[in-house]
């Protein structure tokens, strides 16, 4: 379908860029459409907490002032964002999920908030979320489950759920996720858009609610690749205000994206990312790797000795520190958690500091094996998880032979492996199962390296269309 | 599932992970718990 014949809500974010910059629409224009889509999909997908009609419509009107004026700032200006709702954002209730900060209203923007203002982006509204980022699912008690736009009787998987889902039903341009053992990279997958994990370090996590503090991180949520390096261009780089941020140079990250992936070299940990997994998945992500080697990359294996034991240090860490972080409330308003994430804080609480320290020294074991194997290969691919979107409310998961398995579990069996090592992820859509649910790969590179995997993944993107169907909402 | 339930599950996992991370050839590694950065020039991109 031609751009001009579409709704302006189905354009691509850098499809819409264009027009904005040529004067061909105006950002009040844009925002009015995606608000009309978020009026019509959010019945059947509450994909949002908070939608700022008022607002954006206002800040629209004034930055198509600018633009008539010759002030037009790049990509992002003038394009409808949506935040999750764990990113700070000043005068705008920023909730996390939770009844907790049900009625917490910052007076100062997360730095990524900040970033996106600065470059022009709208934002149209705070994305629901598993709460406090606490699990997969974002089948939220306080707000309500958000469903997957392909199948809304299906978990749009989390704990960005919220942002996965509203990229897909186009209700916003692209959404900021935040990922600790994979809530941008799932939700990415499931709900068929593109995520990027960043490099812990690379993009800030300043007045973002946390998880996990050695494992958070937040990045860009879009319908293609391209879209997702241009919202990175302008969130990446050193923060001051995170003492974590690294003073590493960014790239132009869409500078790269066409050289295409000849004589790229893909690992693969075929005893691990390609058994244990549902057979749609496993075909999707074999036939992308086909693909792939269709325009000349190499898929090397690679054997990573210790690999096994990454989930138990992926739920150690992920329960340990955010009982930590929640100690106070956990004894003062334990009421007002969700009985899900309320057990799992109780559970963070009864493991030994001796598991959990373990459980960080596998993490430096983990990280020297990958990065002694980046030595040979450019880029790992894998599933993003192993199975395809499950019902609404589910707990348990079936992956193989009829067995049933707890979800959490199951859900970061290949999004911790990046978790862990600090290393950047990307999901990128590579198939549908037979019942129309997509399929997400992930391209795992090198520290600080993201501009390698949004190279791989654009070329895929180029050589495939899974990116640019939609969800009949 | 119950705090006992999902314990019962963890901990032999942690144990397990525990000891293996106990052995001798692993007696050098220390605790990533925040990452240390590389300096700019060990950034490699292709």
């Amino acid at each position: 379908m031609s751009t001009a014949t579409r709704g302006l809500h189905q354009h691509t974010l850098l499809q819409a860029a264009q027009l904005v910059e040529h004067r061909k629409v105006s950002p009040v224009e844009l925002t009015d459409t995606v608000l009309k889509q978020i009026e019509r999909a959010e019945p059947k997908i509450n994909a949002f907490i908070t939608v700022l009609a008022e607002q954006a419509r206002a800040v629209a009107k004034a930055h198509e002032g600018m633009i008539a004026a010759g002030y037009y700032l790049g990509p992002l200006h003038g394009i409808p964002i949506a935040l999750k709702d764990n990113l700070y954002t000043k005068g705008v209730r920023s909730t996390a999920g939770s009844k907790v900060l049900g009625d917490f209203v910052p007076e100062e923007d997360a730095t990524v908030t900040a970033r996106l203002k600065a470059a022009g982006a709208i934002i149209i509204g705070k994305t629901n979320m598993h709460e406090f980022a606490w699990g997969g699912t974002t089948d939220n008690p306080h707000y309500g489950p958000t469903r997957n736009p392909w199948d809304p009787r299906r978990f749009p998987a989390g704990s960005s759920g919220g942002s996965g889902a509203a990229v897909a039903a186009r209700e916003c341009f692209g959404a900021i996720g935040t990922d600790t053992g994979g809530s941008i990279r799932l939700p990415s997958a499931v709900n068929g858009v593109t995520g990027i994990r960043p490099t812990i370090g690379r993009v800030s996590n300043y007045n973002i609610v946390p998880l996990a503090w050695s494992m958070d991180t937040a990045g860009p949520m879009t319908r293609t690749v391209a879209d997702c390096a241009t919202m990175f261009n302008f969130i990446a780089g050193h923060d001051p205000k995170d003492e974590a941020s690294a003073r590493i140079p960014v790239s132009d990250y869409t500078a790269q994206l066409n050289r295409g992936v000849k004589g790229i070299r893909i690992g693969i940990v075929p005893d691990y990312f390609f058994t244990h997994l549902q057979p749609p998945v496993h075909d999707a992500v074999r036939g992308a790797l086909r693909v792939l080697e269709g325009q000349k990359a190499e898929v090397v294996e690679v054997e990573i000795a210790n690999i096994h034991g990454n989930i138990s240090a992926q739920l150690t860490i992920e329960s340990a520190e955010p009982s930590t972080y929640h100690q106070h409330w956990l004894r003062t308003r334990p009421q007002d958690y969700g009985d899900d994430v309320r057990v799992l804080l109780e559970v963070g609480e009864m493991l030994l500091a001796t598991h959990y320290l373990q459980a960080q020294r596998y993490r430096t074991l983990l990280r020297h094996e990958f990065v002694e194997a980046f030595e040979n290969v450019d880029v790992f691919i894998c599933p993003t998880l192993p199975f395809v979107a499950t019902p609404v409310g589910d707990m348990k998961v079936v992956i193989e032979g009829g067995k049933e398995e707890d979800m959490l579990s199951a859900i970061m069996q290949y999004t911790g492996v990046p978790s862990l090592t600090g290393l950047p992820s990307m999901s990128v859509p590579c198939g549908f199962s037979p019942d129309g649910l997509p399929i997400g790969m992930q391209i795992i590179g090198k520290p600080f390296d993201e501009a390698t995997i949004f190279r791989v993944g654009h070329a895929y993107q180029q050589a495939t269309d899974w990116h640019t169907r939609e969800p009949n909402l | 599932m119950g705090v006992a339930d999902i314990l019962s599950v963890w901990v032999p996992a942690a144990n397990e992970l525990s000891r293996k991370m106990a052995e001798p050839r692993h007696r050098g590694l220390t605790p990533n718990v925040r990452f240390t950065h590389p300096l700019s020039e060990e950034v490699v991109e292709r």
